[in-house]
């Protein structure tokens, strides 16, 4: 009798999971919006977006050193920015944008600098940040969240205003350990409901904290595994130092409704196509896949999804139906 | 037991210093071969029909190599160098004997015309190009990403990855003048 019962509970487990496979399946994505259709070749490498209240599109142009303006309906209307030092121009290759209201903010590479720019693209003012920036989002008050990494490889939250003044420090609860050489790597987006989400890319951790910078809670996708790969990149007598070789997360936003979209790594079953949606709480609401190996998804006031495809060519406006 | 180890193991331990000697001699061979043969490359027109010839305008050629694009710092310290050479000839009123080479399927796909004259515009590149396969960068020994200045003959005299220190760069200017002024 108690095999029967063990038998039947391993059958209803693997009937339950793959009925939450096939759900997840049944979504389909078509390409609405190509961005610079008619002009081929537009992106060197794009590596991030944003689009602002009246539905214009910002992409970076990473190795073109430039900042890229399309209407919504993919038109390039302007260009900004060239690789220099004076006011506007980059220093290191742009590498990040996000907006709020009429206001871009953009990080270089390897950077602690972000450059303020208006939606009309004219610069408006720069100033630095504690650190490499790593990841950055506005929230709905103005302020800046940026992931930081410190001089010493340390990893963790920023909140700066407009004026570039520091309003809070917070060190995060999951990192790599000490045989690491850097900090955990991590995304994050910012919600509407005031939670912040941050997906750590060398670790199976979503973390949620609110706006106040009050930790609410952290999990984990049961799918994907706790650690990615790692090598050896420092020996010494005593000790090895090791970085990860492969990412569990790749990119995370939220939508209007505060759902999260989380875009998995190297360990996905469609690796960098495969996105987990869950809510607040973790609980995983639908498996998305699309049909293009991407770097970046953006979710826009529509909830549609924009991308950017894994080498950077192109920028790609996708609706689930 | 010495005895049996005397006639199982010696002929294979033998065999394995030969073969240990030989992989040694292919390899210095191999190097000798692929310098000859990288300064040979530069006499003929590339795939993309640029003439890139040692015995036509440009006495002295550097091949820079952009290939592998996920070293960003290699990549910045490249167009610094491209711009240190612009501006240093253009205060001698000379042409800068340069020229960038490029990997055939390049991780930005430099390989297509129009991507590739849209890098050139966006980054103020004005030197000329060929384009070699993957095959020619592995046989010629060119590692990304890496400055080379060959001498008259035709003879590689200086070869250093990027990003590239101060007294290498300062080496690499005065060869680049000594060769370009023995015109």
């Amino acid at each position: 009798m108690a095999r029967l019962k063990i038998f039947f509970s391993v059958l209803l487990f693997f009937l339950l999971n793959f009925f939450t496979l096939d759900k997840g399946s049944s979504y389909k994505s078509e390409s609405v919006l190509i961005l610079g259709e008619k002009q081929k070749h537009i992106f060197l490498k794009a590596t991030s977006l944003t689009e602002t209240d009246d539905g214009n599109i910002y992409v970076v142009d990473h190795y073109a050193y430039r900042i890229k303006m399309f209407n919504n309906k993919g038109t390039l209307l302007k260009e900004a920015g060239s690789r220099g030092k004076g006011k506007g121009n980059f220093l290191n290759m742009p590498y990040l944008i996000t907006s709020y209201k009429n206001n871009l903010a953009i990080a270089e590479f390897t950077s602690s600098r972000v450059q303020l720019f208006s939606t009309n693209m004219d610069y408006l003012k720069s100033f630095s940040v504690d650190g490499i920036i790593l990841d950055m989002s506005f929230d709905h008050d103005g302020n800046l969240w940026l992931g930081i990494m410190d001089p010493g490889g340390k990893t963790y939250l920023s909140v700066y205003d407009l004026r570039g003044q520091r309003i809070k420090k917070i060190s995060l609860k999951n990192n790599l350990g000490k045989e690491f050489e850097f900090g955990s790597i991590f995304v994050l987006t910012v919600a509407k409901t005031g939670l912040v989400f941050i997906a750590h890319t060398d670790l199976n951790k979503i973390e949620v904290w609110n706006t106040g910078g009050e930790f609410v809670k952290d999990f984990s996708i049961g799918d994907l595994p706790a650690n990615p790969e790692k090598k050896v990149v420092n020996y010494s007598l005593f000790s090895k130092k090791y970085v990860p070789i492969k990412k569990i997360f790749q990119d995370i936003a939220v939508d209007e409704n505060g759902l999260v979209y989380i875009l998995g790594g190297h360990y996905s079953s469609n690796p960098f196509q495969d996105i987990y949606v869950v809510d607040h709480n973790g609980a995983i609401k639908r498996k998305l896949t699309l049909p293009e190996k991407v770097s970046t998804i953006y979710l826009t006031h529509r909830n549609e999804f924009l991308i950017i495809d894994k080498m950077g060519f192109s920028v790609k406006l996708y609706r689930f139906k | 037991m010495n005895r049996y180890f005397l006639i199982r193991k010696l002929p294979l331990l033998i065999l394995l210093f030969n073969f240990f000697i030989a992989g040694c001699s292919k390899e210095k061979n191999n190097r000798q071969h692929s310098e000859e043969r990288l300064s040979e490359l530069f006499k003929f027109q590339s795939v993309n029909n640029v003439l890139a010839s040692l015995e036509g305008e440009n006495k002295a050629i550097i091949a820079l190599d952009i290939n592998e694009l996920g070293c960003r710092i290699c990549y910045e310290d490249f167009l610094n160098i491209c711009d240190e050479l612009t501006e240093y000839f253009s205060r001698k009123k000379l042409k800068p004997p340069v020229m960038i080479v490029i990997k055939e399927g390049s991780d930005l796909g430099l390989d297509v015309p129009e991507r590739l004259e849209a890098w050139k515009k966006y980054n103020n590149l004005n030197f000329p190009h060929i384009i070699i396969t993957d095959s020619l960068f592995k046989y010629y020994g060119i590692k990304p990403v890496m400055v080379l200045v060959f001498n008259n003959k035709g003879d590689l005299i200086f070869a250093q990855e990027i990003p590239m220190k101060g007294k290498y760069r300062k080496m690499f200017f005065e060869l680049l003048t000594d060769n370009h002024t023995k015109e």
